[in-house]
C-alpha cells in the first residue's frame, strides 16, 4: 500500500506544521501578558528582589528571539517549563493527569458510539418509526442541554439521590471496578449529547446512501438486509459522521474540563482551571499545549481513517 | 397471450400487471395490464420511449420497486407460483439465484468504497451460501477474464473507481452469469456507455449466449439492439404493451402505428430519411392524467373515433404475434 503510507505521510507533515503554529502562538501570546510577568505571578507583595530573581531564573530579561528559540528547543525536549508554585517540571504535572483526561475522552466517544451507531442505523431503516421519532426528539433534547448541566443532573441524581455511583474523584490504586463506577457518570455527562449527534447524522447519510444505486444492486442480488445496512452502507455513510467526531474532539476535551471540575476528577481540566485561578502561567501553556497536540492528532487520525474509508481519497497514482 | 411458438410453457408468464405510484399529482399508472411471455432461454427485448414503464416492468419480477408503491395488481407465474403473491423472504431468496441483474448505469450500481473481489463474493453469496470465500473469489476471477477483463486475479483488489465504465460493466455482467440466473434482467445496459463501448458489450452479449442458455429480458431504447440481440421484442408504451411477437416479424412487419413510428425514428431505418431525422409529434402522456380510450391516439396519425372510446385489448394474430391496435 505504497499510496496509502505516502498519504499517511503528507497528513503527518501537515499535522507538524500545525503543531508548529500553536508552538509559535503560545509564545506569542505570552509576550501579551499585561505588566510585568513576573509580578503578575509573583503577586502584589513580592519584593522587587524576588521579581529581580524571578525574572533572570525565567530568562525573561533576555531578547524575545532568544526567549522563543529557548522555549521552542525546551518544548522540542520536552521540557514544558517549571511549575511556578510547586517548582516541579510542568511536563511531568501535566503526564501525570493527562492518561485521566485520554480516559475520559475516549469512553465518552466509546459510549457515544455504541450507542449512536446502532440508533442511527435503525432510525435509516425505519424511518417515521415511534423509535425513530423519540430518538429525534432525545437526541436534540440532549444536544441542546449543555454538557456541565448534565453532569450537575447526573450527579444529583445517580450519586446523591439513587446512591447508585461514588461522588466525586477517582480511586488512584488499581481497583478497576471502582475506577469504571467513577468514571461512568462524567463520561456519559460527556456522551449523551453525541448519541443524539451521531444518531441523527448517521441517520441522515445512511438514508441518503441506502437509495443510491448499489445498494439496489446488492438488493437484487439478495444480500440479507444486514450485510447491506451494516457493511455497505455504513461505511461510505460513516465519513460525515467521523468528520463531526473528529472536530468534535476539540468540544469534547472542552466538555471534559467541566466534567472533570463538577466531578473533582484530576485531569488535564482540573489543573488548567486550578493554574489560571492560580495565574500558575507556565502550566496553562502546557496545557493549552497538549490540548492542541492532542486535537491535532486525532484529526490526524480521523485524516487517516478516510482513506480508509473511502478509497477514492487516496490521492497519487490511484489511476491504472 | 405471446407464448413463443418454440416453448409451450413460458419461463415467466406476466398477466394483467399493473403498477401504480403514489406521487404528489395523484396517483400514477405506470403500468397497466400488462402481459407478457418471457419464454425459455429466449432472448426478449422491451422496447418504449422514456416513461413507458419499461424498467418498472423489469423491477416488478424480483419486486424490487420504489417504497411509494401504492398498487400492484394482476400475477407473474414462475415455476407454478405467483411472485406477486410470495411472501417477502421466499420472494428475496429467488434474488441472485435465480434472477440477476445489470444496471444502466455502471458507474453507480458498483459500491465505491469496497474492492471488486470483496463485492463479487458477496452478490455470489446468495447463490452458493456454503463455498469459502476464497472459492468465491477464484469463481469471480474466472468470470473476469471470461468476460473480458485482463489480469482478473489482481484486479480483484481495486475499486471500482479504478475501472472504466465499459470495464464496470464487464463486471456487473460477471456478477450477473456468476449467480447462473434462469432469468436475467438487462435494464438498458449500453445507453450510459459511449457508442464504441456500447458495441463492444453487445459483442460481448452476444459471444455470452454461447455459455448462457438462461432467459434474457433486454431492456433497450433502441430497436437497433433488439434487432440484433433478441428473439422476441414487446413494445410497451404509457405503460402498455402495444404489440408483441418474435422480433423479426414484429421489426420486419410492424402492426401497430406506435411501432410503426419507431422503427421511423430509428437513425438509418431508411435511406430517404437520413436528411430529416423523423420524430414522433407529441409526448408520452403523463401517467397521472391518461387519456381515455387508446393511449396513443393523441399522437396516433391514423387514430379514428373508435380509439378515442374503448382502450384496444391486445389481440392475438398469429404466430405468436399480438397487438392492441383497433385498426389491425
Amino acid at each position: 500500500m505504497p499510496v496509502l503510507l505516502r498519504h499517511a505521510g503528507q497528513r503527518l507533515a501537515t499535522t507538524l506544521l500545525v503543531l508548529a503554529g500553536a508552538v509559535a502562538l503560545l509564545f506569542v501570546l505570552t509576550l501579551f501578558i499585561s505588566g510585568n510577568p513576573a509580578q503578575v505571578l509573583l503577586g502584589p507583595r513580592a519584593t522587587p528582589e524576588a521579581v529581580q530573581a524571578f525574572t533572570q531564573a525565567m530568562g525573561l530579561d533576555r531578547p524575545v528571539h532568544e526567549r522563543f528559540a529557548l522555549f521552542v528547543w525546551n518544548v522540542l525536549h520536552g521540557d514544558l517549563g517549571t511549575d511556578v508554585v510547586s517548582g516541579r517540571p510542568v511536563a511531568a504535572l501535566v503526564a501525570e493527569v493527562l492518561p485521566y483526561t485520554v480516559t475520559l475522552t475516549l469512553s465518552a466517544i466509546g459510549i457515544a458510539v455504541l450507542f449512536g451507531v446502532p440508533l442511527g442505523c435503525y432510525a435509516a431503516t425505519h424511518p417515521g418509526s415511534a423509535v425513530d421519532r423519540a430518538a429525534a426528539v432525545v437526541s436534540i433534547g440532549f444536544i441542546a442541554i449543555p454538557n456541565f448541566v448534565v453532569a450537575i443532573l447526573l450527579l444529583m441524581v445517580f450519586s446523591i439521590w439513587l446512591d447508585w455511583f461514588p461522588v466525586l474523584g477517582v480511586s488512584r490504586s488499581g481497583d478497576v471496578g471502582d475506577q469504571l463506577a467513577r468514571l461512568a457518570l462524567p463520561a456519559v455527562s460527556l456522551a449523551l449529547g453525541w448519541i443524539g449527534y451521531i444518531a441523527r447524522l448517521l441517520r441522515a447519510s445512511l438514508l441518503e446512501v441506502l437509495g443510491e444505486p448499489h445498494i439496489r444492486t446488492l438488493r437484487a442480488y439478495g444480500v440479507p438486509d444486514r450485510v447491506i445496512v451494516y457493511k455497505y452502507a455504513l461505511k461510505p455513510a460513516a465519513i460525515p459522521t467521523v468528520a463531526i467526531l473528529g472536530l468534535g474532539v476539540g468540544r469534547l476535551l472542552g466538555g471534559a474540563i467541566f466534567a472533570e471540575i463538577v466531578f473533582a476528577r484530576p485531569g488535564i481540566g482540573t489543573l488548567v482551571y486550578d493554574a489560571i485561578s492560580s495565574r500558575n502561567y507556565p502550566v496553562v501553556q502546557a496545557c493549552v499545549l497538549v490540548v492542541v497536540a492532542l486535537f491535532t492528532l486525532t484529526n490526524l487520525a480521523v485524516d487517516l481513517s478516510y482513506a480508509w474509508l473511502d478509497p477514492r481519497i487516496r490521492r497519487a497514482g490511484d489511476t491504472r | 397471450m405471446t407464448a413463443s411458438p418454440q416453448e409451450a410453457e413460458p419461463l415467466i408468464a406476466i398477466r394483467n400487471l399493473s403498477v401504480s405510484f403514489a406521487t404528489g399529482a395523484g396517483p400514477a399508472d405506470v403500468l397497466r395490464n400488462v402481459s407478457l411471455d418471457l419464454g425459455r432461454g429466449r432472448v426478449v427485448g422491451l422496447v418504449g420511449e422514456s416513461g413507458s414503464g419499461k424498467s418498472t416492468l423489469a423491477s416488478a419480477i424480483p419486486r424490487l420497486l420504489p417504497r411509494n408503491l401504492s398498487r400492484l395488481e394482476g400475477s407473474i407465474a414462475y415455476g407454478g407460483r405467483d411472485l406477486l403473491a410470495l411472501p417477502d423472504h421466499e420472494l428475496a431468496a429467488l434474488r441472485g439465484t435465480r434472477f440477476a441483474m445489470i444496471f444502466q448505469d455502471p458507474m453507480a450500481a458498483l459500491n465505491p468504497v469496497f474492492r471488486i473481489g470483496t463485492q463479487l463474493v458477496d452478490l455470489q453469496r446468495a447463490k452458493r451460501p456454503k463455498e469459502r470465500r476464497g472459492a468465491l473469489l477464484a469463481r469471480a476471477a474466472a468470470m473476469l477474464a471470461r468476460v473480458g477483463i485482463p489480469d482478473a486475479e489482481r484486479r480483484l483488489s481495486n475499486y471500482p473507481h479504478q475501472f472504466s465504465g465499459g470495464m464496470r460493466q464487464r463486471i456487473m455482467i460477471a456478477a450477473a452469469l456468476l449467480a447462473e440466473p434462469d432469468l436475467l434482467i438487462a435494464d438498458e445496459p449500453t445507453t450510459a456507455l459511449d457508442p464504441t463501448i456500447e458495441g463492444q458489450i453487445v459483442a460481448l452479449i452476444e459471444e455470452l449466449r454461447q455459455d448462457y442458455r438462461g432467459t434474457i429480458l433486454l431492456i433497450a431504447h433502441s430497436l437497433g439492439l433488439v434487432s440484433q440481440l433478441c428473439d422476441d421484442v414487446a413494445v410497451l408504451y404509457a405503460g402498455t404493451v402495444v404489440e408483441s411477437g418474435p422480433a423479426a416479424a414484429v421489426l420486419g412487419d410492424p402492426r401497430h402505428p406506435y411501432t410503426r413510428a419507431l422503427l421511423a425514428c430509428e437513425i438509418g431505418a431508411g435511406v430517404a430519411r437520413r436528411a430529416t431525422l423523423a420524430s414522433i409529434p407529441g409526448e408520452v402522456p403523463d401517467a397521472t392524467r391518461l387519456p381515455q380510450g387508446c393511449v396513443f391516439a393523441p399522437r396516433c396519425p391514423q387514430a379514428a373515433e373508435p380509439c378515442r372510446a374503448a382502450v384496444p385489448p391486445l389481440r392475438a394474430l398469429g404466430g405468436g404475434r399480438s397487438v392492441a391496435c383497433t385498426l389491425v
